[in-house]
């Protein structure tokens, strides 16, 4: 009776909410026949990260990357130097949150999988090839951070024609050297992709990979234990063969549960969610989702409302915008729809990534059939406003000729929502301004010594209130 | 007056053109002409070898009336950090007591616009100090007949703090008035020159006082509003 309760408040909150992407070409980007696009979100700098591969075989380039400035919403897009030149298939990016890094690595279809980090204070990158990697017929690339060993993980993929398994290395931050060995227990196959994901409730990295050669077959995980450093490689249980070209993972942080979503060549996606009691996987589609010649599948956890967003591509020649689904972890339903005001194209990739700051889904994407920008997506869980995006206060003596008194000043970035105009002020749940526009307040008469609770709350236009942006005060 | 003059530099000019050296062990009672304006530096019997000899010397200075300017700076740094350093206007009326002492009776005026230290509002503050003490006079040099003088001072007096500040901020009160005792001490040099007179000087005066408040989370703390204060100004002696 519960559950329907939830389930029923889910759906209503559903229709009152109206949702929708807002799309836009990245700016500063040069056109071109990008493959493949990938995203992650800098949580020092608050920043969102975007990188993409030239897969024009006429002579390919050094991949680009993108960084989004949250109050300007503008993109910087650059080459990432130093690259080598060449007909990248793929390139994936992570965030290290132990050094304020960000990784990419991308790979090539003749040579080891080049890997940068993105110094944030000098504002560079340093390329190398991964050490220790053979050459190959690389498709695709996935990183991960672990943050129990604050170790990045990167894995790839061989689909030449010869079949291979899939290689993973691991970034030691200390000697600055990769140690890559493939996985084990790994069937041969043409591979044609890989995704890791950190799981924090256990401490283990996980790994899938697709096998999209035509005899087709279910899509293989392996989890890595970290005190053994061994992987343990199985299919995914109860998933139907298929011939397929991409596979995703994404941990909720929530329930504590692994995702992995896949897409076919000629049906819906599926997805599969890991139980780490029983050690199984339950398998089914996403429904609502129209059939299509799939390309690529993107996860992402929004730890703002504890949803799983799934985005695919349809790669046919007739183009088509991509689609993204919601997985609300109440009703465990998916809602699907195209992802609004995106422009038709012959979408091979889509990345997602959730943006913390600003609790806000991005996603990219290329478009292989023309010469054209990158495009992103932003999508935002509720038509709230959102609310200030950071915050200070401290206590400042007021002093006069005679008299002394102690006041609390503070100070607030404005909401990267657009339409927001004033904010609120309440000290300990009690309203104490109304309507200010200025970024800033001062709350006069405090005591001496205590502890005072400020919430600021941001509203738009139409009267909506954000939730509240929490600064003390002691 | 200007015949009083007149007298007064023809006595001096007797004592200037004269060729013998006045001596102060035999000098007569005076009863020549200008006698009225000449007074007797010692009255005492003349002596019998004695030449007798008219001296004139200026009349003693029985007190001055002054008016002084000075830079005020508060010990406070409370006081430094809202309302600054400033002019410190001071009106002095010293009563000589014999040649080496003197009552005097002082009043100062400070008066600053400032700001306060937190979120800057505006605020003025005056101080009035009075002050009632001794002065102790040493004289440095003078002329012969004592037309100019310069002295040496030591000042000390207990002190009479009234003061009162505007508050241009709506969380504490709008006048402050605070008053207390406190003391003062300090070193000067006066120049004078017949009813005129010159003096420097340099204050330093302590006292804490404090004002009151209804306001709630508000304090009024001590507040020092001793100084320094250099200076200088003109006087009228008489």
């Amino acid at each position: 009776m519960k559950k329907w309760y939830c389930i029923v408040l889910s759906l209503m909150m559903r229709i009152l909410v109206a949702q929708t992407w807002i799309t836009n070409p990245i700016s500063n980007s040069p056109n071109g026949v990008f493959v493949d696009v990938s995203l992650t979100f800098d949580s020092s700098t608050n920043q969102v990260f975007a990188a993409w591969a030239d897969g024009d075989s006429s002579g390919g380039g050094a991949p680009y990357y993108s960084i989004y400035d949250p109050l300007s919403m503008i993109w910087t897009t650059n080459q990432i130097p130093s690259s080598p030149f060449g007909v990248f298939n793929d390139v994936s990016l992570t965030f290290d949150s132990s050094t304020n890094q960000v990784f990419a690595a991308w790979v090539d279809s003749n040579s080891p999988p080049y890997y940068s980090i993105y110094d944030p204070l000098s504002m560079t990158w340093t390329t190398n090839p991964i050490s220790n990697s053979p050459n190959g017929a690389f498709i695709d690339v996935s990183l991960t951070f672990d943050s129990s060993t604050n170790q990045v993980f990167a894995a790839w993929t061989d689909g030449g024609n010869r079949g291979g398994v899939p290689y993973y290395s691991i970034y030691d931050p200390l000697s600055m050297i990769w140690t890559t060995n493939p996985i084990p227990n790994s069937p041969n196959g043409v591979l044609f992709d890989v995704s890791l994901t950190f799981d924090s409730s256990t401490n283990q990295v996980f790994a899938a990979w697709t096998d999209g050669d035509n005899s087709g077959g279910a899509p293989y995980y392996s989890i890595y234990d970290p005190l053994s450093m061994t992987w343990t490689t199985n299919p995914i249980s109860n998933s139907p063969n298929g011939v397929i070209a991409n596979v995703s993972l994404t941990f909720d942080s929530s329930t504590n549960q692994v995702f992995a979503a896949w897409v076919d060549s000629n049906s819906p996606p599926y997805y599969s969610i890991y139980d780490p009691l029983s050690m199984t996987w339950t398998t089914n589609p996403i429904p609502n989702s129209p059939n299509g010649v799939l390309y690529d599948v993107s996860l992402t956890f929004d730890s703002s409302t504890n949803q799983v967003f799934a985005a695919w591509t349809d790669g046919d020649s007739s183009g088509g915008a991509p689609y993204y689904s919601i997985y609300d972890p109440l009703s465990m339903t998916w809602t699907t729809n195209p992802i609004s005001n995106s422009p038709n194209g012959v979408i091979s990739n889509v990345s997602l990534t959730f943006d913390s700051s600003t609790s806000q889904v991005f996603a990219a994407w290329g478009d292989n059939g023309a010469a054209k920008a990158p495009y992103y997506s932003t999508f935002s869980t509720s038509t709230l406003p959102l609310p200030p995006s950071s915050g200070n206060g401290k206590k400042i003596t007021n002093r006069f000729p005679y008299e002394k008194e102690w006041f609390n000043s503070l100070n607030w970035t404005a909401s990267p929502s657009a339409n927001v105009i004033r904010y609120n002020v309440k000290r300990n749940g009690k309203l104490i301004a109304k309507d200010l526009m200025q970024l800033n307040f001062n709350d006069f008469n405090r005591p001496e010594n205590g502890i005072d609770i400020y919430a600021i709350t941001s509203i738009d236009t139409d009267g909506n209130e954000s939730s509240p942006l929490i600064i003390t005060v002691r | 007056m200007k015949f009083y003059k007149w007298l007064f530099i023809l006595c001096s000019a007797q004592i200037l053109f004269s060729n013998e050296s006045p001596s102060t062990d035999c000098l007569p009672i005076a009863k020549n002409h200008c006698r009225t304006h000449c007074r007797i530096y010692r009255n005492q019997p003349m002596a019998k070898n004695c030449k007798p000899q008219t001296v004139c010397f200026y009349p003693e200075r029985q007190g001055f009336l002054e008016g002084n300017v000075g830079y005020f700076y508060p010990f406070s740094s409370d006081l430094r950090s809202i309302v600054g350093q400033g002019i410190d206007y001071q009106l002095s009326f010293t009563y000589k007591i014999g040649e080496r002492f003197g009552l005097f009776a002082s009043a100062d005026f400070f008066t600053k616009d400032g700001r306060s230290t937190g979120d800057h509002s505006k605020t003025s503050l005056w101080i009035l100090p009075i002050s009632l003490g001794i002065k102790v006079f040493a004289t440095f040099w003078q002329s012969d007949n004592r037309f100019e003088e310069l002295d040496f001072y030591f000042a000390i007096a207990p002190r009479y703090y009234l003061s009162s500040a505007t508050n241009h901020a709506s969380y504490v009160d709008h006048k402050n008035f605070a008053k207390g005792i406190g003391g003062m001490g300090g070193i000067g040099m006066i120049y004078s020159y017949g009813h005129l007179s010159l003096d420097a000087f340099l204050d330093v005066s302590y006292s804490k006082i404090h004002s009151h408040t209804s306001i709630p989370k508000v304090k009024t703390p001590n507040v020092q509003v001793g100084s320094l204060v250099a200076g200088g100004g003109i006087g009228y002696n008489f």
